[in-house]
């Protein structure tokens, strides 16, 4: 019996978080079912690379008290720290010397610096939103993105990763949705190789292509130490979901688990 | 201890091996899912992962309840990055183990796949369809069973120049902004407290 007890709790452990749970911000509780702890120990809340990342998307302390984090700020449950994971796997997932230059295709040596560029500031809400996070761009209006609550602790650390290069690419190409798509509610791009719509904006892939073109180099250019057999399973059907009910014609492809492509139609 | 989080491959394959020797692991993941509400997407996308680690045919069924399960669509009221069909991860990821589970003659898992392929929701049969020819698992009679349901089966890897063109972003001209269009102020050094863990 006491073996049987024993299993069953070892079994709970596994799957349930509760022991691993600390009150966060938001009054949310921090899931331990998001990567941050695999993710942590890598980059190890190195204070240069807290500083880099605090210069380059201009993070300001004011924006980041109390509960968000500043204060505690190598603490896995707070909105702070797991932001900055998903910076740090921005930056390191696919090489260890990411760059600024473009030039690769490969979006994984140059995301980090790139999103940095692009997004003016960055700053958190307790707010749900219905939503992850929104970019504001243009002219003579203040450009920010705002990361919600469903940001922090409803998405894993490759989702919030591909969340900051989605929102990259609106602060960048000024692009904006439209709502024709299965998801309905702003959140659609036209098309895969021409998404990116609005006045003023870019040319190209919008902001949910962009989505599944880092899911897609994620799974299959990540660093080994980087990532695992469960991380790649989530950012692949990250990259489906997208490809998916995100786009107002069928991209017509999508990735196998190991995330190479297929034509789909 | 976070099952697919802490460590490296070797650490998580262990923890899962270790796991999936329990009696009742199955159950335990089958209690877990129905527990865990739908926003808990994360949570519920990590059980069903773990599940499909188990090569058994009570994992073979759970595997398929879940993705045959219909899609789990919030009102659309969803606005901006919301996702709207909470399920389609766990279906998805629910549906390649079991590809794989067939693949390796997991009892159970070719009649599980074949009913993935005429019952369930057109996306993850597609999916299913994906993940088989990728392993160059998919048959005649089983392209023949997507087709009957209209969905495309004449699939093909993307490679070469054609994947370099999906996958190459013109970013230097597909935009407006950079470093020097930064309205805010950058910093050089922010007094953060040091590393504490």
């Amino acid at each position: 019996m006491k073996i049987k007890i024993f299993a069953q709790a070892a079994a709970a452990a596994l799957v349930v978080f509760a022991a691993e749970h600390s009150y966060a911000g938001c009054g949310r509780v921090a899931s331990a079912s998001q990567f941050d702890s695999f993710y942590a120990p890598l980059w190890g809340c190195a204070q240069t690379n807290i500083n880099d990342m605090w210069s380059r998307f201009a993070f300001d302390a004011a924006d980041w008290g109390g509960d968000m984090g500043y204060s505690n700020v190598c603490d896995d449950s707070t909105p702070l720290k797991r932001t900055f994971n998903a910076m740090q796997l921005l930056a390191y997932g696919m090489t260890n010397a990411p760059t600024c230059s473009t030039s690769s295709s490969n979006v994984g040596m140059w995301a980090y610096c790139w999103a940095g560029d692009n997004i003016d500031e960055i700053y958190p809400t307790c707010e749900t939103g219905g939503t992850r996070a929104k970019t504001q761009f243009g002219t003579f209006v203040d450009n920010y993105t705002k990361l919600y609550q469903p940001f922090f602790y409803d998405e894993t650390v490759v989702q919030r990763a591909g969340t900051l290069f989605h929102e990259a690419r609106h602060a960048n190409g000024w692009c904006s949705h439209t709502s024709t798509c299965a998801d309905g509610g702003d959140s659609c791009d036209p098309n895969f190789s021409s998404g990116c719509v609005g006045t003023g904006s870019g040319s190209g892939p919008g902001a949910n292509g962009y989505t599944v073109l880092y899911m897609n180099w994620f799974a299959t250019t990540a660093r080994s130490n980087w990532i695992n057999t469960a991380i790649r399973a989530n950012a692949v059907s990250e990259g489906n979901y997208y490809l998916t009910r995100r786009f107002g014609t069928d991209p017509c492809f999508r990735m196998n688990s190991a995330g190479y492509t297929f034509k789909t139609c | 201890m976070d099952a697919v989080g802490t460590g490296s491959q070797a650490a998580l394959d262990a923890e899962l091996a270790e796991f999936a020797r329990t009696s009742d692991a199955v159950d335990v993941l089958q209690h877990t899912y129905a527990s865990l509400p739908r926003q808990a997407a994360a949570s519920r996308f990590r059980t069903v992962y773990i599940a499909g680690q188990i090569a058994t045919p009570a994992a073979v069924k759970f595997l398929a309840d879940v993705a045959l399960s219909a899609p789990d669509i919030v009102a659309a009221s969803a606005g901006h990055g919301e996702v709207t069909d909470q399920g389609f991860q766990s279906r998805y990821t629910a549906s390649t183990a079991l590809v794989h589970h067939y693949v390796a003659a997991v009892p159970n898992a070719a009649e599980a796949v074949e009913q993935l392929l005429g019952n369930a929701d057109p996306e993850i049969a597609k999916g299913v369809g994906v993940e088989l020819f990728s392993q160059g698992k998919l048959s005649e009679a089983w392209r023949s069973k997507l087709k009957s349901r209209n969905i495309f089966a004449d699939f093909k890897a993307i490679e070469g120049a054609e994947l370099d063109k999906l996958r190459t972003l013109d970013v230097e001209h597909a935009g407006h902004q950079g470093a020097s269009k930064k309205t805010r102020v950058r910093v050089s050094h922010v007094a953060v407290p040091p590393a504490s863990e």
